[in-house]
């Protein structure tokens, strides 16, 4: 257990000190990558390891501690997120041939407090975790360039201000039940929920808040389009794939079920109000991730607009407080994970090749790079939550949760989500790979093996997953009971609904599909012979321009591709900005603390008063 | 072996009863606007030609997508029940449903991207500007169905029916049968929601770059989805059927009225056609939802 959190730093020291030698340093991250997930394979099952270091502090009655433990929900999250990582870092062997800066060491920290968060017992070493994630991510993204850091200050603002409100609502929590183990104060903030219920309701929402900033929820959508706009995009591979489910596990593991062994009052017999706001914010971060996506001319904005949406899924997952919809949004994590990797692969694959991320200056790239488009049209697939991928099964659980459970309004968000998905995906894949190759990119080439391989994997796994989704269910529902939740392990193909008769047998869907695939291809090969022509021929209809003295004129529909849609929305997307809102908060507080600034000129005198508090209090704790 | 035959017999028979449709179709319209117009088997015969004429590809995409497209169409085809039957023993699930059917269109845009063609690919925004258009309402109405059958497989929702024409959730629920309607003319792409075909503005759009075969693996996977969709509305609405000729009758009554709503109506701006969708079909739909919910 205690191993796979000494590595990763030791490893980080290493890679510091070898960061100008890149040979060294990006087979040592993925030697690195690779045990720590070997490890974690070998943990599954033992569940009762328990690492705790003990601390002379006492708060609230409490004594402090640091506990890690081998939970079931956190191996869950931590094993996939591992191999997702180990993919990520075979691909950076052949992406970080050029570039100039080294983010492995930062990385590497990220990974450590990554297995910190998914192993904590306590609430101090979660959060110790959590605000280390912080930091170092925020070096990480500027990644020494300039240009990046006002979107990794935005970044590092919004951390800060979620930490924050964690440690607030920790605090609170531990005031309330006397401890700061996870389970301890969950079990008692049951307790005495009835008798505080404003402090403990206070204490859900201060936690809420910090989950719902790491997550990209609604009032907190923007940064994800800032920060993988500029990111190093290995590492935004990284952090859009398992970065943003940071907030999803400690809803899984705490909110939801103290929320779920709440008895409080149902609004039209189906939920109760803390089930509303929670799914209320995941609809509108669908919606909303979903008409912004569809916007977006960078290809990067418009995936992070999709992770919003995706984030928005999970949560709505969570609001139906129903078994099957908790798996779903489980299962959907893991799945947004896998496809949302892939993506962003192929994406970082593009940028490495053309150095282009603006969409409508592509074009026509499945000629030079089949296999990365290949990768990409099975990763928009599974975005788009289409059957023989892996994002159809835990949609289907979730919106098979939000019926039964009657919450048609979530339900139709979701719908409309996961419709208009397929409108911004389909731009995406028709604006880089389809349409007409524009000159400029005439001799590029199919990215290097390194770079290959990991698409192929992630190929792979998208589509077994797809098929047998037992691959993950059966894990996750193993884990579910280790917890304590009443689930039936999962089978090796088929899934179980929420209403009745409705198991759908995954392996079945695929078969059914390739038979169709069959009929089709025995009608395409009865018809007769094609012949292959250039492009050129289509609207010139058949002459050559060059004959006449004209260059070859090429031109895709890309840019501004859902105008008349686009017109619907803009009235309503002038109004909610939340970028112009928090604008509106720096301003007042820039003008606030410019007054503060205004009384301690000084600024020595204020550092070294602080610094004198901080010793007197670890002295203090030493002494009581 | 036998599910083998099974899913062979079911696809082709879907291709030959969308195909027949087509060209009584056809038919309909001309007599509504006082043309003799072409026989009723027109269709099969314009299939025949198209695949026996030789035809231009630009590259594998096109090909790749072109036979996805049809794919896709006939494997959701394969879920739907025909009179209680499907192919294979499924639970005929209509989120699946839906689902499978996008990745036939995703196949044919896919395909007609790939011929750079840019009218191709405006048909191609404005064919799924339209999908998010209709598919909300739709499956709004699926909702309320759902919600009160308290299951999502299209069988037992048919089988709900059973006994006399009163049970028919179209007598039942005549509102959400009335949005589905509207929904299911913009599904089928007919007229007034043919903004992503309109011939005379994008020179009809998604397939302007087709030729020969593709043309004619589009014309089947418009007789598939043809059949499917009604399929879905047969199964919904008025209570599948015993055998399969009345269920075949039944589709056939409802393609007749998306016929003749095709036959006489002008087309609706992209832009439009959304907003009237989300609007009218959508607040009845809505209307019906509350209605069944509370």
């Amino acid at each position: 257990m205690v191993e796979i959190f000494i590595i990763p730093l030791v490893t980080a020291f290493l890679l510091a000190i070898f960061i100008r030698n890149k040979k060294v340093v990006w087979p040592l991250f993925l030697i690195s990558n690779l045990y720590i997930l070997l490890k974690l394979w070998t943990l599954f099952g033992k569940w009762e390891i328990e690492k705790t270091i003990y601390t002379n502090y006492e708060l609230f009655g409490a004594k402090l501690s640091f506990t890690l433990s081998n939970n079931p929900l956190g191996w869950y999250f931590a094993f996939f997120s591992a191999v997702i990582t180990l993919v990520i870092s075979v691909f950076s062997l052949g992406f970080n041939q050029k570039t100039k800066e080294n983010v492995a060491p930062i990385w590497m920290l990220i990974i450590f407090s990554n297995l910190g968060i998914f192993f904590a017992a306590d609430w101090i070493t979660f959060f110790m975790m959590w605000e280390l994630m912080g930091w170092t991510s925020f070096f990480a993204i500027t990644n020494g360039r300039d240009k990046a850091l006002n979107e990794a200050k935005y970044y590092l603002v919004l951390s800060l201000l979620g930490a924050s409100s964690m440690l607030i609502g920790i605090i609170l929590l531990g005031a309330l039940t006397g401890s700061f183990e996870i389970f301890a104060s969950a079990y008692g903030l049951v307790q005495v929920f009835y008798s505080e219920k404003a402090l403990s309701i206070a204490a859900i929402m201060l936690l809420l808040f910090a989950f719902f900033i790491k997550s990209a929820i609604f009032p907190f959508y923007m940064w994800p389009s800032k920060v993988y706009a500029v990111g190093p995009e290995d590492y935004i591979t990284f952090m859009s794939s398992v970065m943003i489910k940071y907030g999803i596990y400690p809803i899984a593991m705490f909110i939801v079920p103290v929320v779920g062994s709440l008895d409080l009052p149902k609004i039209l017999n189906t939920a109760n109000w803390i089930q509303y706001f929670v799914g209320y914010l995941g609809a509108i971060s669908a919606v909303l991730g979903t008409i912004l996506a569809i916007f977006q001319t960078d290809m990067k904005k418009l995936f992070a607009y999709s992770s919003v949406a995706n984030m928005g899924y999970i949560l709505l997952g969570f609001a139906s407080m129903n078994i099957v919809g908790f798996e779903g949004a489980l299962f959907h994590a893991v799945n947004h994970m896998v496809l949302k990797a892939a993506i962003f692969l192929t994406l970082a694959a593009v940028i490495f090749r053309t150095g282009e991320s603006e969409m409508h200056k592509l074009g026509g790239l499945v000629y030079r790079m089949p296999i990365t488009f290949l990768t990409f049209l099975l990763g928009i697939i599974a975005a788009a939550g289409i059957p023989p991928l892996n994002g159809f099964g835990s949609k289907w659980m979730i919106i098979q949760a939000l019926m039964s459970q009657k919450m048609i309004i979530f339900a139709i968000a979701m719908i409309f989500a996961s419709t208009g998905a397929f409108m911004y995906l389909f731009r995406a894949l028709a604006s880089i790979f389809l349409g007409q190759l524009p000159d400029r990119f005439k001799d590029i080439k199919e990215v290097p093996l390194t770079m290959l391989i990991p698409m192929i994997i992630m190929m792979i796994g998208m589509l077994l997953i797809g098929v047998v989704p037992g691959v993950v269910m059966k894990p996750l529902t193993t884990a579910l009971r280790a917890v304590g939740y009443n689930v039936n392990i999962a089978s090796w193909t088929s899934l179980e609904g929420a209403l009745k008769n409705s198991t759908i047998d995954l392996t079945l869907v695929f078969l059914i599909f390739l038979g169709g695939f069959v009929i089709s291809a025995i009608m395409y090969i009865l018809g007769n012979k094609s012949e292959t022509v250039p492009q050129e021929d289509n609207y010139t209809g058949g002459e050559y321009p060059e004959e006449w003295g004209v260059n070859a004129d090429r031109f895709n529909y890309s840019y501004s591709f859902y105008q008349p849609f686009k017109e619907m929305f803009e009235p309503l997307l002038e109004k909610i900005s939340i970028d112009e809102f928090f604008a509106s908060i720096g301003r007042n507080f820039e003008y606030m603390s410019a007054t503060v600034q205004g009384l301690f000129r000084r600024g020595e005198g204020a550092v070294l008063l602080f610094s004198i508090g901080v010793l007197l209090l670890i002295l203090g704790g030493w002494i009581i | 072996m036998i599910e083998i035959l099974r899913v062979f017999l079911f696809g082709f028979f879907a291709i030959f009863i969308g195909l027949f449709f087509m060209g009584i179709g056809r038919k309909i319209i001309a007599r509504i606007q006082l043309r003799l117009g072409p026989p009723f088997y027109q269709a099969f015969l314009d299939v025949g030609k198209l695949f026996s004429r030789k035809s231009i590809t630009h590259n594998f995409v096109m090909d790749l997508g072109m036979v996805m497209s049809l794919a896709g169409l006939v494997a959701t085809m394969l879920f739907v029940p025909i009179a209680g039957h499907t192919a294979i023993k499924t639970s005929s699930n209509l989120i699946v449903i839906m689902y499978l059917m996008a990745i036939g269109y995703l196949g044919m845009a896919m395909a007609v991207a790939a011929s750079g063609n840019p009218n191709a690919t405006i048909g191609v925004s404005r064919a799924l500007t339209m999908m998010l258009g209709y598919e909300v309402p739709f499956f709004t109405v699926m909702l309320g169905l759902i919600i009160i059958n308290g299951t999502s497989s299209l069988e037992l929702i048919a089988n709900s029916q059973a006994g006399s024409i009163l049970n028919w959730n179209m007598i039942k629920f005549p509102l959400g049968f009335i949005a589905a309607e509207i929904a299911l003319q913009a599904m089928m792409g007919e007229k007034p929601f043919d903004a992503m075909i309109a011939p005379a503005e994008i020179a009809s759009g998604p397939m302007v770059e087709l030729s020969g075969k593709y043309l004619g693996l589009a014309f089947l996977t418009h007789a598939v989805s043809i059949f499917v969709e009604t399929a879905i509305i047969v199964n919904l609405f008025m209570g599948g059927a015993s055998n399969i000729f009345t269920f075949v009758l039944k589709q056939f009554e409802i393609y007749l009225i998306t016929v003749i709503i095709e036959a006489v109506f002008p087309r609706f701006k992209i832009e439009q056609a959304v907003k009237f969708l989300w609007t009218v079909p959508m607040s009845i739909a809505l209307l019906q939802l509350v209605l069944i919910v509370f």
